[in-house]
C-alpha cells in the first residue's frame, strides 16, 4: 500500500474500465450525518410531558444551586417566637416547629434530594451495567452467581434492605449512597444482561472476534455502547426511586439526621402537627411529588424517544 | 499441489457439536491445504460444513456445544487449534482475517466505520499515533473503493449501503495485511451487480497484497471466476478436490456433476430445458448413511456404495475424488 502501488488502484475505480463497474456514489455531507442522540433529542422535543419534566427538573436544579444567594432566610436559624406560622409574605411557605423558614428548608432540601437522586442512581447503574454485561457475556458460573445475588437483592423489599444497611453502617449521607447503590443495581443488571445475551450473538461481535478483538474490549467497546440507550433510560428511571427511598429512609429516621433539611425528614417532623399546621408536612411532600413526577415524565419521554432503536 | 508452498494445512479436521439429539459431526475429517497467494474455494450446499470449517480455522466455534475433536489446523507450521486464547487473539485479524456473509449486521451500529477499521489496527499494532491510524484508515477505505473516504470515516454503518458496508468489512479485514483471508459467502447478501464489484475488488487486492483466500460459497459461477483450487463439500466431508480446471472440465464425483448441471444456462443457446436438480435432500448429520453419504441421492449408486464409505482417491494430478466408481471410470 505504498504510493507507487496506488496507481493501478485508481485505474480500478474508474467507472468505465472494462466491465464498467463503479462503486456506488452517495453524497454525504457533514450536516447529513445523523447521530442516534440527535434523533432521540428530536423525538424527545416533541413529547410535551417530557419537556415539562425536563423544565421542572432544570428549574429545581437552578433554584437549589442558587439557594444561598436568592434566599433571604437561613434554613438553620431558629426563631422560637415564630413557630408553625402559616404562609405569609415574610415566610412564603410558613415556618416549622422551630420557627425556621420552611421555604429555605425546602429549597435546601432539593440539594440533598438531587444529589441523592443522581449519585446513588449513577453508582447503581454503573455497578448493575458492569455486572449485567459480565453475567450475560461470560455466562456459566459467572452468570449464575451474579444473577443469584441479584435475586437475593430483589427478593428483599428494597426499603427494608436499605434500612438494614443504614442501621448497620450508621445514619449519614455517605452511607445513604452506599445503601441505595446496593439496593439499586440488581434490576439494572438484569436488563443489561438480557440485552447482552441478544447482542453477543450479533454478527458484529463475531466479526470483532474474528479480527482479534479481545473479550474485554468487545464488552466495553461493542456491547456496552449498544446497551447505552437502555442504560440511560434505566438511569433516568432510577433517579426518582432513589429520591423516594431517601425520603422514606429519612422519614423513618434512618436517613438524614436533623437538622439537615432533607424532604423526608421535613415531612416526618411536620406530621406531628398535621392538624394544627398542615403546611409543614404537606409542602415538602408536594416538593417530593413534583420532583419525582418530573423525573418520571423525563424518563418516560426518553424511553419513548429511544424506543424505535430498542426494537432493532 | 505440494510443489508450491502452502500457508494453511488442514489435516483430518473433525468438528463436532454436542446436542440433545446426539453428536453432530458438522465437519468430519476434512483435509485440504491453501497455497500461498492462491484462492481456495470451499463449495457445497447449505449445511454441508463450509462455515463450520471456516469458524474452526478461526477458533470461533462456540465451545460448548462445539468441539474440535481431532485433526490439525497448521498455519505456517503452527497448530491453530492448540493455541491459547491470547495467542489466538494475536493471530486473528493480523495473520488471518475473516469477512462475513451479512454486511448489514457485521458492523457495530453505534460506532463510526472509521473507528471500527482503526480498531483492528490499534489492537495489533501498539503505539500507533492517532493521526497515523486515521491516515491508514482513510487510505484503506480509499483502496477498497469507497468514494470520499475522508468524510466516510465519520459515517455510521446505517448510512452506508450493503455494498459499501461489505467494502468496509474488507477494509477491516485487510488493514493489517493478513496472510490469509477467510471469506464466508462474502457476496451472498449483495445484489448481483454489487457482487461482481466486491469480488473484483477482492481479487484485485488479493493480487496486490498477496493474501491467500479461502472463499466459501455455494455459487459455482463465483468459484469458476475466482478460485485456483476447489474443494467440494458434502455432508461434512470433502467429496472432490482439485484445481479449478479439473473440477470444471472433468468433474468426477456425481455430486459435483450434479451441481454443475444445476447452474441455470443463460448462455443464450436457446435451449429450453427444465433446470436440473439433484433429487433428495442433504442427509441429517445426526443420522448419516453408513456408506457413501451421497449414495441415497446418487443416480449411479450401486449396492457397495451403501455399505462402505469411499476413500478420497486420486483420479488425476492433484485431483481427488471420494467415490467408489471414480476409479472404474479411469
Amino acid at each position: 500500500m505504498h504510493d507507487d502501488e496506488r496507481v493501478p488502484d485508481n485505474k480500478m475505480k474508474t467507472p468505465n474500465s472494462g466491465q464498467g463497474i463503479a462503486p456506488e456514489k452517495i453524497e454525504v455531507k457533514k450536516d447529513d450525518v445523523e447521530t442516534l442522540f440527535g434523533d432521540v433529542f428530536r423525538a424527545f422535543q416533541k413529547n410535551r410531558s417530557a419537556l415539562l419534566g425536563l423544565c421542572v427538573v432544570l428549574f429545581i436544579t437552578v433554584l437549589a444551586l442558587s439557594a444561598p444567594y436568592v434566599l433571604s432566610h437561613d434554613p438553620y436559624t431558629m426563631n422560637l417566637d415564630n413557630r408553625n406560622q402559616p404562609p405569609s409574605e415574610a415566610h412564603w411557605f410558613g415556618t416549622d416547629t422551630y420557627g425556621r423558614d420552611l421555604m429555605a428548608r425546602v429549597i435546601f432540601g432539593a440539594r440533598i434530594s438531587l444529589v441523592i437522586g443522581l449519585i446513588p442512581a449513577f453508582l447503581a447503574t454503573c455497578i448493575g451495567s458492569i455486572l449485567g454485561v459480565a453475567s450475560g457475556f461470560y455466562g456459566g458460573k459467572t452468570d449464575f452467581w451474579i444473577m443469584r445475588l441479584a435475586d437475593v437483592v430483589l427478593a428483599f423489599p428494597s426499603l427494608l434492605l436499605a434500612m438494614v444497611i443504614m442501621y448497620t453502617l450508621g445514619a449519614n449521607l455517605f452511607n445513604i449512597f452506599i445503601a441505595l447503590s446496593i439496593v439499586g443495581w440488581a434490576s439494572t443488571s438484569r436488563i443489561v444482561r438480557s440485552q447482552t445475551l441478544a447482542l453477543k450473538e450479533k454478527e458484529f461481535v463475531e466479526a470483532a472476534r474474528a479480527l482479534g478483538v479481545k473479550n474485554r474490549t468487545i464488552i466495553f467497546r461493542h456491547i456496552l455502547p449498544n446497551c447505552l440507550p437502555n442504560i440511560m433510560v434505566v438511569f433516568t428511571m432510577s433517579i426518582p426511586s432513589a429520591i423516594m427511598q431517601e425520603a422514606g429512609l429519612s422519614f423513618l429516621g434512618v436517613g438524614a439526621q436533623p437538622p439537615t433539611p432533607s424532604w423526608g425528614l421535613l415531612v416526618s417532623q411536620g406530621k406531628e402537627f398535621i392538624f394544627s399546621a398542615p403546611w409543614v408536612a404537606i409542602i415538602p411532600g408536594v416538593a417530593i411529588l413534583i420532583l419525582v413526577l418530573a423525573f418520571n415524565f423525563m424518563g418516560d419521554g426518553l424511553r419513548d424517544a429511544i424506543d424505535p432503536y430498542m426494537k432493532d | 499441489m505440494s510443489v508450491q508452498e502452502t500457508i494453511l494445512d488442514v489435516k483430518n479436521l473433525r468438528t463436532l457439536f454436542l446436542t440433545r439429539k446426539g453428536i453432530v459431526p458438522a465437519v468430519d475429517g476434512i483435509s485440504f491445504s491453501v497455497r500461498k497467494g492462491k484462492v481456495t474455494g470451499l463449495v457445497g450446499e447449505s449445511g454441508c460444513g463450509k462455515s463450520v470449517t471456516s469458524l474452526s480455522i478461526m477458533g470461533l466455534i462456540p465451545q460448548p456445544p462445539g468441539k474440535i475433536a481431532g485433526g490439525e489446523i497448521l498455519f505456517e507450521g503452527r497448530d491453530l487449534s492448540k493455541l491459547s486464547y491470547k495467542e489466538m487473539c494475536r493471530v486473528r485479524g493480523k495473520d488471518i482475517s475473516m469477512i462475513f456473509q451479512e454486511p448489514m449486521t457485521s458492523l457495530n451500529p453505534v460506532k463510526t466505520v472509521g473507528y471500527q477499521v482503526g480498531e483492528v489496527l490499534r489492537i495489533h499494532q501498539r503505539n500507533v499515533a492517532d493521526a497515523e491510524v486515521r491516515r491508514r484508515v482513510v487510505e484503506m477505505l480509499d483502496l477498497v473503493g469507497i468514494p470520499e473516504p475522508e468524510s466516510r470515516v465519520r459515517a455510521f454503518p446505517h448510512q452506508l449501503s450493503g455494498g459499501l458496508r461489505q467494502r468496509v468489512m474488507i477494509a477491516m479485514a485487510l488493514i493489517c495485511d493478513p496472510k490469509l483471508l477467510v471469506a464466508d459467502e462474502p457476496t451472498t447478501a449483495l445484489d448481483v451487480t454489487i457482487q461482481a464489484q466486491v469480488l473484483k475488488l477482492m481479487m484485485d487486492l488479493q493480487r496486490r497484497i498477496g493474501t491467500s483466500i479461502i472463499l466459501i460459497t455455494h455459487d459455482l459461477g463465483v468459484v469458476a471466476e475466482t478460485c485456483d483450487d476447489v474443494n467440494v463439500m458434502y455432508a461434512g466431508s470433502i467429496v472432490e478436490q482439485g484445481d479449478v480446471f479439473n473440477i470444471f472440465r472433468n468433474p468426477s464425483h456425481p455430486y459435483t456433476r450434479g451441481l454443475l448441471r444445476s447452474i441455470p444456462d443463460t448462455g443464450g443457446t436457446g435451449r429450453k430445458e427444465r433446470l436440473f436438480s439433484i433429487d433428495g435432500m442433504v442427509p441429517s448429520l445426526t443420522d448419516l448413511p453408513p456408506g457413501c453419504r451421497f449414495a441415497p441421492r446418487c443416480t449411479q449408486a450401486r449396492e457397495s456404495c451403501f455399505k462402505e464409505m469411499p476413500e478420497l482417491v486420486p483420479v488425476g494430478e492433484g485431483h481427488f475424488v471420494r467415490c467408489n466408481r471414480a476409479r472404474e471410470a479411469c
